[in-house]
């Protein structure tokens, strides 16, 4: 063994309580980053597992929007910004489901409605607590029955049937049906129907849908807990995704004279309902009939065109790879053909697919990593200032070395042998301090009281996930903190003249 | 033949506000394989001497001549590299490295220099100076598992493990009893004839200055006496004697 290395060993053990502090500091510095790192990676894969099983598949595509559009939206300042769709669908779905690493892909649409009774009588119960009131607030997936069962083969139905092409009518988890129907008051089962009021871009609309299956799935993890399945063309309807909500409304001045009445009152005035005469008759106070109503109303296709689903509206096209490995070579491939193609559509992986959830791993990261860096340099700040301690201590014996002829190579060798010693075997001590830790963990087994949790956790339960890149990692970073700690240190020893041997 | 010369030294050091002149302006000239001592008081500077001798310190005015080469122009690295290669030093407080034992702190000088010694040679030169300063017995031990005076033969036996030509030692027997310093003074002489070494030392004991060959007094900074074997010594090496002079 070098000189160097067995004096660094050696002089570790003899200075045992400073070595302890800077010991102690860099084992606890390399728990907390395996540690933190472990349950991170472990959160990441929890989520990547639960969204490409569940919800998102391997490769998403989806229209383009000012900020980015994931399964959930787009994600805006405002937040209000309207979902766009794939622009010409049919020729993009072919293309996607063309592709030879393909082996399902489905279309479909997102949005939100809040289940509700038709008398709205749906006022809260006396025994009824928010978590019953909040589940009558529903994310809407509506989706293809024709091939997005088989993209998601996770779902398993515990009563009634999957959707069926071309059936209207709403899936309901089933561990919420019971919820549900305490909030509207009824007990719900399979076949009943509910009214769901639909919140889009064009104002707030209703459609009822007739409850044909309870799912459950097979894979639990994180992911929206309050996600029913809808039928795609309800769904439009219900997010104004309707043939008329693209055209241009433009109204003659007599339509809109109206709206330039002064006196609200005399709208509602006798002399205003007098003044109405049955159409079709001459005679004032004739007999009002169905016929007559309807031409009162005057053309009413416009409305009935903003109550028909635009068939061809998709918010996004899921896909599931052969080989999820493939993923970003396939992403690559849809934007390039986009690009050729002029088609204003974006394709990404499932984090794009799952958005806010994803991003909120890569947000807890980030905030992990700063605060990391500032233990870090607290950390360096402490062993510094220790390190400073004990080389004044050995100024003597630093002197007595320069004078029998060791360089200041040999001094910065020596000191630096030290620190990544002491680096490395307490970098080691936190390793296994971060195995027993996580093993720990891992067997208690905390579980997630609430949807936020269970994202953090990356499922039901916590788990520490502790990757051999991410350990390498950290080793790293302890010995790099330990060689930037030493550098002030080691300048100071390397200034040490030789005289200072004769002065010891 | 000399192998060591002080030519007008003067050292100057700046204590607070003021400067005090250790040295004013000495020469002297030491010959190979003398047994020095440079005697006198507290604070008459030689300890300063000794130092700008062993080159862990430079003089502010005049020159070292070490085996006729002026010294004080040398960089920090070559200073290092002729400390190793033609000096030993023998500390007042031995200075011996205290997580390396016996064996390793005498075979710690072998171990800074470039030029590296065959493993065997090694071994066998460490075991016999071992032995001569009698520590066979004690080669695994630690420094704070020895006397002062063993600690003093073992800092003896690494001041001459690189085969140094000169031997610097300040105080030897200071911090050691009388017994055991005549010892370490027996054998520091018994060294000096068998092996031809330059011993200089920087003491006050009279003891070496009784058994030493030549003998430089100082007073106050000066030197008041330069004795060599009863007779007066000449400030300079001759230019036969010495390629600086």
């Amino acid at each position: 063994m070098p000189v160097t290395l067995r004096m660094a060993f050696r002089n570790l053990i003899e200075h045992k309580a400073k070595s302890l502090i800077v010991g102690v500091l860099l084992a606890l510095g390399m728990l907390i980053m395996v540690l933190g790192n472990a349950f991170l990676d472990a959160s990441k894969r929890g989520i990547e597992t639960s969204f490409t099983k569940n919800y998102t598949g391997d490769v998403i595509i989806t229209g383009v929007a000012d900020g980015p559009v994931s399964l959930f939206g787009v994600q805006s300042v405002g937040g209000m910004e309207e979902t766009p769709t794939v622009p010409e669908y049919e020729k993009v779905f072919a293309h996607a489901s063309g592709l030879p690493e393909t082996r399902f892909s489905s279309g479909m649409a997102t949005g939100f409605g809040l289940l509700t009774n038709e008398a709205g009588d749906e006022a809260p119960a006396d025994d009824e607590d928010e978590e019953d009131r909040m589940s009558a607030f529903v994310m809407l997936f509506g989706v293809d029955a024709a091939n997005y069962w088989e993209l998601f083969n996770t779902i398993e139905i515990e009563e009634g049937s999957f959707l069926k092409p071309g059936q209207a009518g709403i899936m309901l988890a089933s561990d919420r049906m019971e919820k549900i129907g305490k909030h509207l008051k009824r007990e719900l089962k399979v076949g009943d129907e509910v009214l769901v009021q639909g919140m889009g871009g064009s104002g707030i609309r209703l459609r009822s849908a007739k409850i044909v299956g309870t799912f459950k799935r097979v894979s639990d993890g994180a992911g929206p807990e309050q996600l029913s399945y809808i039928d795609i063309d309800t769904l439009r309807v219900l997010t104004g995704m309707t043939v008329g909500a693209a055209e241009d409304i433009s109204l003659s001045d007599d339509q809109t004279a109206m709206l330039a009445v002064d006196d609200l009152d005399s709208l509602f005035s006798d002399d205003a309902f007098g003044a109405i005469d049955a159409p079709g008759s001459s005679e004032p106070g004739a007999a009002l009939t169905e016929a007559g109503i309807g031409s009162l109303l005057g053309d009413t296709s416009a409305r009935e065109r903003l109550n028909a689903a635009d068939t061809g509206a998709w918010h996004s096209i899921l896909m599931r790879l052969d080989d999820p490995a493939h993923a970003k070579a396939v992403v690559a491939s849809l934007n390039a053909w986009f690009a050729q193609e002029g088609i204003a559509a974006q394709a990404g992986d499932w984090q794009k697919a799952a958005g806010p959830y994803a991003q909120s791993v890569d947000v807890l990261r980030i905030v992990f990593t700063v605060a990391i860096v500032i233990l870090a340099v607290v950390a360096i700040i402490i062993i510094m200032n220790t390190l400073v301690v004990s080389i004044i201590e050995r100024t003597g014996e630093i002197g007595t070395m320069r004078a029998l002829g060791g360089g200041r190579g040999f001094v910065r060798r020596l000191f630096a042998a030290e620190t990544i010693t002491l680096s490395v075997v307490f970098g080691l001590v936190g390793i296994i301090l971060s195995f027993i830790g996580s093993a720990v963990i891992n067997a208690i087994g905390f579980e997630a009281s609430n949807e936020f949790l269970q994202i953090l956790f990356g499922g039901k339960v916590l788990r520490a996930i502790i990757d051999p890149l991410s350990l390498v990692g950290s080793l790293a970073v302890i010995v790099a903190v330990g060689f930037v700690a030493s550098l002030y240190p080691v300048s100071v020893a390397l200034r040490i003249q030789p005289v200072r041997a004769m002065q010891s | 033949m000399g192998i060591v010369e002080l030519e007008n030294v003067r050292k100057v050091y700046p204590l607070g506000k003021v400067q005090v002149e250790a040295v004013k302006g000495v020469s002297f000239c030491i010959e190979k394989g003398d047994f020095i001592s440079i005697a006198g008081p507290s604070g008459s500077g030689k300890t300063t001497i000794l130092n700008m001798v062993g080159l862990v310190d430079q003089p502010t005015d005049g020159e070292v001549f070490l085996d006729g080469k002026p010294t004080s122009k040398l960089k920090d690295a070559e200073l290092t590299r002729l400390r190793h290669e033609t000096l030993g030093f023998i500390f007042q407080s031995f200075n011996l490295i205290p997580v390396l034992n016996v064996w390793e702190n005498i075979e710690f000088p072998l171990l800074l220099g470039k030029t590296r010694v065959g493993k065997d040679e090694k071994k066998e030169w460490i075991d016999h100076l071992i032995e001569e300063v009698g520590l066979s017995d004690w080669r695994k031990h630690k420094p704070n598992e020895l006397s002062g005076g063993q600690r003093q033969r073992v800092a003896i036996a690494r001041a001459l493990v690189t085969r140094p030509q000169i031997v610097l030692a300040d105080e030897p027997t200071a911090n050691l009893d009388s017994a055991t310093g005549e010892q370490i003074l027996e054998l520091m002489k018994k060294i000096n004839r068998e092996l031809e070494t330059t011993f200089i030392f920087s003491t006050h004991d009279a003891r070496i200055v009784d058994i030493a060959d030549h003998i430089i007094r100082l007073r106050d900074g000066l030197v008041t006496e330069n004795v060599r074997r009863g007779e007066p010594a000449a400030a300079a090496c001759s230019s036969g004697e010495s390629a600086g002079a």
